[in-house]
């Protein structure tokens, strides 16, 4: 069972797919930090950064739609940021600012994930010296989400089974009991989790090997991202 | 023979107060194959939690001459290898290869140890080339295997199945059958599938209540319509008439 939202990379075989996780992963949090850090916005800026993304969508193979998608999920935060602007009186120009810079940074890092499998993402993460709690965490989290999932369409499966369409209000009402049950699942789950970690030698700390591989294709990938991007960005026309 | 395990007046309470396991014996001898039989809850996950020292009762567990105490506790996890019945409890890691690679890892084996180790599982279990692959997106069948292969990748001396058959088609279910057949080491099998138990296991023993109510040879155990009914158990279909 493939689960979309849970697994966004794409099988693909452009040279983007082949790079290493880090030299991408490097590349998307410096595209976004530079974005995020750009205060003046020229026209070199508000063209260079989309074309930037374009280019990335477009070498890597990935479906527009699917980046779009991605994208829409910025839109709610964005209807607040309307909001705001209505009453704190931002300008217009501030405000296409503030959006440029979160959709492009959701584009980007979008980009990143569907062409890096998630466990990659993780090493990566790891290799570039991110808290081990954190990445454990993000481990068991994209190990046992689909999981999880299943056991909540089994449960919710179980109540539609027995409600018959009628007086759904009611229902609605044990959604407390149904989360009761699925916390109490994931409580036990987690104590057979642990107990199979102990039971392979597991002490205290998370082993780690170095399956990553940084070659010379990545490190032109990432000084040719980090050229252009300060050209966008430092770059005088 | 000798005893590679022996099991000597063990008894085990919850937290919650539900007594699990009362005073068990048990002995197995070097490549034994030896299945534990009862119904639900009779204690039979909770004795295998037991054997590598996962949960701490009273009573002695001696695995080898190794008497489980904390300080042997991690010489005897690398004697004794434990199937879980579920193998998404298991299998805790996002891809197969850090799974299997998670045992020989905490060993501290050296990088291409590791590697050897995992390709060597994988292929024993005929999963060779899904080190890439994550858990969730196999088969029931598939992730059994490669629970297995997690534990194969330790070399143990000892395996232990909780409820090995559970949930599998008949195919997949003949397979292991076979599989468990060629294993040289010595072999412990929780389950109430006793025709799996009359394929692989020579000697059984019934717990019930926690406690070990009759130790004898499979074909013994089977004999006794009254003994199986009584412990909520049922003759093997095929030696029924």
């Amino acid at each position: 069972m493939t689960h979309a939202w849970h697994d966004a990379y794409r099988h693909s075989s452009t040279p983007a797919h082949h790079l290493d996780p880090r030299s991408k992963l490097f590349t998307g949090l410096a595209f976004v930090g530079v974005v995020l850090f750009t205060r003046d916005w020229a026209v070199l800026q508000f063209a260079g950064y989309p074309a930037l993304v374009a280019a990335a969508v477009l070498l890597a193979g990935v479906p527009l739609k699917s980046v779009l998608k991605r994208i829409a999920a910025v839109l709610p935060f964005a209807c607040l940021m309307l909001l705001s602007a209505i009453f704190t009186r931002l300008s217009h120009e501030h405000l296409a600012i503030v959006l440029m810079k979160a959709v492009l940074s959701v584009a980007a890092m979008a980009v990143v994930s569907m062409t890096t499998p998630f466990p990659d993402l993780l090493r990566a993460f790891e290799q570039l010296h991110c808290p081990r709690l954190l990445v454990m965490f993000l481990a068991f989290l994209y190990r046992y989400a689909a999981v999880f999932g299943k056991e909540v369409v089994r449960l919710e499966r179980g109540w539609a089974s027995r409600s018959f369409g009628r007086f759904w209000w009611k229902g609605w009402s044990r959604v407390g009991h149904v989360l009761a049950a699925l916390l109490l699942r994931s409580y036990e789950r987690a104590e057979r989790v642990y107990a199979a970690m102990l039971a392979r030698g597991f002490s205290s700390r998370m082993p780690a090997m170095r399956l990553l591989h940084f070659g010379l294709g990545d490190l032109l990938f990432v000084s040719a991202s980090c050229g252009l991007l300060f050209i966008v960005r430092w770059g005088r026309f | 023979m000798t005893d590679v395990l022996s099991v000597r007046h063990l008894s085990f309470r919850y937290p919650d107060g539900t007594i699990a396991l009362r005073d068990v014996d048990l002995r197995v001898g070097e490549g034994e194959r030896v299945a534990v039989i009862g119904p639900n809850g009779a204690g039979k996950s909770t004795l295998f939690f037991h054997l590598n020292g996962t949960f701490r009762g009273e009573g002695e567990i001696t695995v080898q001459d190794l008497v489980l105490d904390d300080k042997t506790v991690y010489a005897i996890r690398r004697i004794v290898g434990l199937v879980f019945q579920d193998p998404n409890d298991q299998l805790f890691m996002p891809t197969v290869f850090e799974d299997v690679a998670f045992g020989p890892t905490n060993l501290g084996c050296s990088e291409t140890e590791v590697r050897d180790r995992v390709v060597r599982a994988l292929k024993q279990v005929g999963m060779e080339g899904s080190e890439a692959l994550v858990p969730h997106h196999l088969s029931l069948g598939q992730r059994k295997k490669i629970a297995l292969a997690s534990v194969l990748s330790l070399d143990p001396d000892i395996l232990a199945f909780d409820e090995p058959s559970g949930g599998l088609d008949p195919r997949s279910r003949r397979a292991l059958i076979e599989f468990l057949k060629e294993l040289p080491q010595t072999i412990l099998i929780a389950t109430h599938d006793l025709d799996l138990v009359l394929d692989i296991c020579r000697r059984a023993v019934i717990l019930d209540g926690g406690r070990i109510v009759y130790e004898g040879t499979v074909p013994q155990i089977f004999d006794q319509e009254a003994l199986l009914k009584a412990h909520g158990l049922e003759k093997p279909l095929r030696l029924q008439k």
